[in-house]
């Protein structure tokens, strides 16, 4: 409201009075109906979370809703969802018409809904449930009760966040001036592009996103910030306290060393043929692997080149890296690779299993914020993610197909809004059809909540009415 | 006679200056790949360095930039935002698909610029019936947050405590 005041946009100020309102009224209610002096248990904690990035949205969607830049109320949903649950995808072709503080909010959504938000949300809620990637959290979260983890969690989350925000808003302004923009302009867009790069969310200022600066400097900006959005929290905060061995130690940590790897092989062996020069295959192929990767959704090329440029293998390879997605207890999407890490030591020890004498009993463990033994419960919980996300994404693949879309771009649109990661080869679009616009906002919602709190939420709506039946 | 000859002519040089859109130009880049094209579009932003400026233009679905020496963009001053519509220009240039020179961005060098209709600033008027609205609608929000008893405060410190 102060920047809408600030830069001359007074008129759009009544839909952030009435998103005020409704919030406040909706605390009132749900506090007088719902205050308790019982202690929080997990499953009402998870049902919460659930509600809370389903309600959210709704409320955040207001001041967009009355801006008048977008075509429906189904756009500014989506949009609203996508900022919340840190996707990126968005239902504006022009960012550069929306008013400033319209703009401002979009990031902040990104960055309060998943930078800060999800990390909290992640650390001490679902931290607690056994099929969680945050299973082994070893903090407050196991000892104290779910309330005194939250604020103490927060402040540290929001020290570390409101750090990295700081830095990387010098960093993209200094840079800005230097290519060129106004230095209000370039502040403006240093400070939401950090928060979203942090924030590993991919919302712009511009329609043609990164790619508007023309600039490697900021690509590289952007590319280091995404990087530490997507480390695990608990990597960061040991990295301050010291313990910069955990760095290289952590079972995902080394997950994403090795991908990113393997990837950056197979993107240039598919890319070769594209790009003429090896720094610019470089600069092109490393940026949109880490974004797809971290599940950021920055671009440096237009979403008609995915479709009509760059190699279907190629494209291939970032769905899968949308899917993958970074670090659990970190800002980014996807299955995570704590999940990835624990199926592939389960490989490991079955693979040993075979080769061993059968007297022998072998055992296999992992580093995760210290030694763990691979339990069954871990690889159970790591497993039955991975087979409800690729459940998701084959059903969420199937719909796109059928609205119309070839294979391939629904397969990638597709693992963008489950992976929350915000790459679009154009088919998210106000022209986009309505039942696909509802499919694409519940695979957002379904990926940023790692499915299973979704599924929890459903058992919870469902058992009073399955007791009435 | 004459129409003859210059049919040929206009043939040949058609292809090469026809005024594409951005969006055709996306969809279809190894087609114009390093060809002389002409687009017309919107200037979204404009950023000027030394010598060269970049000017971003955006058509009817997709976006473009524009590489060109200053003094062909000394005409092009405004640029679209809330408050105001962008200069409208028409550009003729070399298209790049994946520009050597500028680390693989599609973009056109430009050779010409025309200024077709120079941007303008948009009126924005406050709507005070619902400014009126929202404030009252706020007010009795915030008495309800202050005022509605909670359930089960009694003596309970509240839990940020």
């Amino acid at each position: 409201m102060l920047l809408a005041c600030f830069c001359s946009e007074v008129d759009i100020l009544p839909g952030f009075l009435f998103g005020l309102s409704l919030n406040l009224l909706f605390c009132s209610i749900v506090e007088y109906i719902c205050r308790t002096e019982k202690e929080m248990e997990l499953k009402h904690a998870l049902v919460i979370a659930a509600l809370l990035w389903l309600f959210a949205p709704l409320i955040g969607s207001i001041p967009l809703w009355y801006g008048g830049q977008y075509p429906s109320f189904s756009d500014v949903l989506f949009e609203s969802v996508s900022g919340f649950t840190g996707t990126g995808l968005t239902m504006t072709t022009r960012p550069e018409l929306l008013p400033k503080s319209i703009n401002f909010l979009r990031h902040l959504l990104q960055f309060a809904g998943d930078g800060v938000g999800i990390v909290v949300i992640s650390l001490c809620i679902f931290g607690r449930t056994h099929i969680s990637s945050f299973l082994l959290f070893r903090g407050e979260a196991r000892e104290a009760g779910i309330r005194p983890s939250i604020v103490r969690t927060s402040r540290r989350i929001f020290g570390i966040a409101f750090t990295f925000v700081i830095l990387g808003t010098i960093f993209f302004t200094v840079v800005g001036i230097k290519e060129g923009l106004s230095t209000s302009d370039a502040l403006f867009d240093g400070v939401n592009h950090s928060m979203t790069a942090y924030a590993t969310g991919g919302f712009s200022t511009h329609a043609q996103n990164i790619l508007y600066y023309h600039s490697e400097a900021i690509e590289l900006v952007a590319l280091v910030l995404m990087i530490v959005g997507s480390l695990n929290f608990n990597l960061h905060y040991a990295i301050i306290t010291g313990k910069r061995r955990e760095l290289f130690r952590d079972i995902e940590m080394r997950f994403l060393i090795a991908s990113l790897l393997v990837a950056s092989v197979l993107v240039a062996l598919t890319l070769h043929g594209t790009y003429a020069t090896p720094s610019s295959l470089f600069r092109k192929g490393v940026f949109h692997m880490v974004s797809a990767h971290t599940t950021t959704g920055f671009q440096t090329i237009p979403a008609q080149y995915l479709k009509h440029f760059w190699p279907i293998p190629t494209v291939f390879i970032l769905s899968l890296l949308m899917l993958i997605g970074g670090s659990a207890n970190s800002t980014c999407g996807g299955i995570k690779g704590l999940r990835l890490g624990i199926i592939l030591k389960c490989l490991a020890l079955e693979l040993k299993k075979i080769f061993y004498p059968s007297s022998a009993v072998p055992g296999e463990s992992y580093y995760h914020l210290g030694r763990n033994p691979l339990t069954e419960t871990a690889i159970r919980g790591a497993a039955v993610v991975i087979v409800c996300y690729l459940l998701l994404f084959g059903l969420g693949t199937l719909i796109t197909v059928a609205h119309g879309y070839p294979l391939a771009d629904s397969m990638f649109e597709t693992a963008s809004a489950l992976g929350n990661a915000g790459l679009s080869c154009g088919i998210t679009s106000p022209s986009m059809p309505l039942g696909l616009k509802i499919s694409y906002i519940f695979l957002m919602w379904a990926g940023r909540l790692e499915i299973i709190t979704v599924f929890v939420l459903f058992s919870f709506l469902l058992l009073p009415l399955k007791r009435i039946l | 006679m004459k129409r003859i000859l210059v049919l040929p002519l206009v043939l040949l040089i058609l292809p090469h200056v026809w005024a594409v859109s951005i969006n055709s130009l996306l969809l279809n880049p190894e087609n114009y790949d390093n060809k002389l094209v002409t687009v017309e579009g919107e200037v979204i932003g404009i950023l000027r360095k030394e010598n060269f400026v970049w000017i971003n233009i955006v058509g009817d679905k997709a976006g473009i930039g524009v590489w060109c020496p200053a003094k062909l963009a000394e005409n092009v001053k405004v640029a679209a935002d809330y408050h105001h519509r962008g200069d409208l220009i028409r550009v003729t240039g070399r298209f790049h698909a994946a520009c050597l020179e500028h680390g693989g961005d599609p973009d056109i060098h430009a050779a010409k610029i025309e200024l077709l209709s120079r941007g303008e600033e948009i009126p924005r008027e406050v709507d005070w019936l619902w400014m009126v609205a929202s404030l009252v609608f706020l007010i009795i929000s915030l008495f309800l947050y202050f005022w509605l008893p909670r359930r089960g405060e009694k003596g309970a410190p509240p839990y940020w405590y």
